[in-house]
């Protein structure tokens, strides 16, 4: 019977350092894919975000600017 | 009148240290252990500044609550709903980055941490808010309903930090108490400059969304005062 969970189940037995290595991990493939991938999710929901944020942030600006343009017009009549 | 000027000098100074950061990062700062994740480890230069980032925002969106719970105003319903949408977005990096650092280091994308579930338990809190002021209408009712779920969401984010230390699990502890720290000085300024050009970016996200909230506020209040000009 294997172990579920590899991973250190107390305090004193997890990761307390980044310690660098020369050379580096021996297995860095598929770390270097999820260190880009991490890294390029990441922007894209920033740049998502800010592309919303503009957006409706010009929406809002265009709609008041058509009810400040409606108002005179109605006080006028 | 807005300081565009200094908005512009923020957005500048912001993008060119995350282009200097990312460059350090990837061609300078070493590798670490593989008990740390080796390669995958440099995600924390980013995973870190980004939950230091929800915490920020977090704390706005708690104290812009309480004041507007305390006496309601257009300006602070606009923080505390501006801080809950940052936190968010900030709680969606962290957790992006967060699974895939995990997935190399211990084997595995996700497991029940203490501070993992607790981290998880805060980002819903605020997307629950966002969602809320998005759907429920920003009625006075929907703004105090908010501001109170604002408050009483925020109270979880030192628990969050805590819960590392006092219940154990599999989260590192690199950085407080009991953490062994970075061991190599580059690791430390790329740490460092990552919490610098987070704040800068939580600080111009939250005025952005906190405008878009104002306008919104004012748009509202506009199209009330003349309902036939719609379409």
């Amino acid at each position: 019977m294997t172990q579920a969970s590899p991973a250190p189940a107390t305090v004193e037995s997890r990761s307390q350092e980044f310690r660098p290595v020369s050379g580096g991990s021996t297995d860095t493939s598929s770390a270097g894919a999820l260190l880009v991938t991490a890294y390029v999710l990441m922007w894209a929901i920033l740049m998502a975000f800010l592309f919303m944020t503009f957006r409706r942030q010009a929406a809002v600006d265009k709609r008041l600017a058509e009810l400040e343009r409606a108002l005179p017009k109605r006080s006028d009549s | 009148m807005r300081p565009r000027g200094l908005i512009v000098g923020t957005w500048a100074v912001a993008a060119l240290t995350f282009i200097a950061l990312i460059l350090f990062v990837f061609l300078k700062v070493p590798v670490a252990q593989p008990q740390a994740g080796g390669l995958a480890q440099k995600i924390f230069y980013f995973h870190v500044p980004a939950a230091y980032a929800l915490y920020l925002c977090g704390g706005v969106c708690f104290i812009a609550s309480a004041l507007y719970l305390a006496g309601p105003s257009d300006t602070k319903d606009a923080w505390a709903k501006a801080g809950a949408e940052c936190a968010s977005i900030f709680g969606a990096m962290v957790m992006v980055s967060g699974p895939l650092w995990a997935k190399k280091a211990w084997g595995v994308y996700w497991t029940w941490d203490p501070r993992l579930t607790t981290l998880l338990l805060s980002i819903l809190i605020y997307v629950a808010i966002v969602l809320l002021r998005s759907f429920a209408g920003g009625g006075d009712a929907e703004r105090k309903f908010a501001a109170a779920f604002g408050v009483l969401g925020t109270a979880n984010l030192p628990i969050i930090h805590y819960s590392v230390q006092k219940w154990g699990g599999n989260h590192p502890t690199v950085i407080g108490k009991g953490g062994g720290g970075l061991q190599d000085p580059s690791m430390v300024q790329a740490l460092l400059s990552g919490f610098f050009a987070m704040t800068l970016l939580a600080a111009l996200l939250l005025t952005l969304r906190a405008q878009l909230a104002q306008s919104q506020a004012r748009l509202l209040r506009a199209e009330e005062a003349a309902p036939d000009t719609n379409g």
